[in-house]
């Protein structure tokens, strides 16, 4: 499909070190937190008004899920990658 | 009849009416929802599957594996976490695959076998039994609403992975509104992206807010009162791009958002408040009409 076709291409281009910055902006937040966007107090404040837990039970409230994601990233290469690209 | 709960990331952490609205419905459809703990983002096709595709894949499997520890499907209420997780469960059928993702994953304890995958919620709630149900429950009536369905690329295609209904003709979500008993309405470029897909709102947000324009102001001239979609990324760049829309005085009339999950809701009589549908940027006016 093409669409496969310019994913490979893009993977290729990461590889030699091309990549948008807010895009390595939302890598970054991945390899620290495990999730793509930053949680916040004002964001903890707004699951509370709809009576859902403060902290979603994802790698958020379990920190051995983010040991996993941290050495995740570190054997497939891409916080490696990641780091170097961001200088 | 249960499915483990993949929240992702926009709608824990930026909508949570959308996963407040959900667990609400599936409590009272009496479907279980588990919670898949220590779940991370999916990761998000477009951009992580742009930079690095083994990890991409290690990271969906690693999530599946969690689901697969409960012996469940995982559901999901994004077309992007769909995207992603369902693509990782098909590329994972080649046992060579497979077996070097399981060969990473043992190192940090883990393993998948593929013996569960992932449901999108609309898959889960047009099954007979479930959608029966719903429509037994029916408080609200809906009628004299006219809905403008947005579908989202990652929930139609590529065709041959998804598998559940024509990508260029799709049908499904407008019929739940039928069912619902409000109007679907037909508009121009009902399958445009809203915007957000593939890296597009974080790399270049006026360019994702064009097609968020484009495709409010068609589904305004056709007659709208509010647009229903699957996704909660497409509700976040179709709510809160049109909130950056009229700040930069490019939109004039903008249209609510509601995912599939919330308009039932509405439907089975919930308050709009326990639906999160105050957290939306785009005020649901027509619910004084309701």
């Amino acid at each position: 499909m093409i669409t496969d076709i310019v994913r490979v291409a893009r993977n290729i281009a990461f590889e030699e070190g091309h990549a948008k910055k807010p895009h390595l902006y939302v890598a970054h937040m991945f390899i620290n937190t495990g999730h793509s966007i930053k949680f916040a107090d004002e964001h903890r404040k707004l699951r509370e008004s709809v009576n859902v837990s403060s902290v979603p039970p994802t790698v958020l409230s379990y920190p051995e899920a983010m040991e996993e994601i941290s050495k995740l990233t570190e054997l497939s290469g891409f916080k490696k990658k990641v780091l170097e690209r961001e200088g | 009849m249960k499915y483990s709960f993949f929240l992702g990331c926009i709608a824990p952490l930026r909508y949570p009416g959308l996963e407040a609205a959900t667990r609400l419905l599936f409590k009272e459809l009496g479907i279980e929802l588990l919670d898949l703990k220590g779940a991370s983002c999916c990761p998000a096709p477009g951009v992580f599957g742009s930079f690095d595709l083994w990890n991409w894949l290690l990271v969906a499997a690693r999530n599946l594996s969690i689901a697969e520890e409960q012996n469940v499907d995982a559901m999901v209420i994004c077309n992007g976490c769909y995207a992603t997780l369902q693509e990782a469960y098909h590329l994972l059928g080649k046992p060579e695959r497979l077996e070097a993702v399981n060969k990473v994953l043992s190192q940090i304890g883990r393993n998948y076998q593929r013996r569960t995958g992932v449901k999108h919620v609309v898959e889960v709630l047009m099954q007979k039994e479930v959608w029966d149900k719903i429509l037994s429950l029916k408080k609200r009536p809906l009628g004299g609403l006219k809905i403008a369905v947005h579908y989202g690329c990652h929930y139609l295609k590529p065709s041959k992975v998804r598998g559940h209904e024509s990508p260029e003709t799709p049908y499904h979500i407008d019929n739940m509104v039928k069912d619902l008993g409000a109007e679907p309405v037909e508009y121009v470029d009902k399958l445009m992206c809203c915007g957000a897909g593939g890296g597009v709102r974080s790399g270049n947000s006026d360019e994702a807010r064009q097609f968020t324009l484009t495709k409010i102001e068609n589904a305004r001239k056709a007659g709208a009162d509010l647009i229903v979609h699957p996704c909660a990324f497409c509700h976040f760049q179709l709510d809160t791009g049109q909130q950056e829309l009229l700040d930069q005085g490019l939109l004039k009339e903008p249209l609510p958002v509601i995912l599939i999950t919330q308009l039932i809701g509405l439907a089975l009589g919930m308050k709009p408040e326990a639906l999160g549908l105050n957290l939306n940027k785009i005020p649901h006016n027509y619910l004084s009409r309701l």
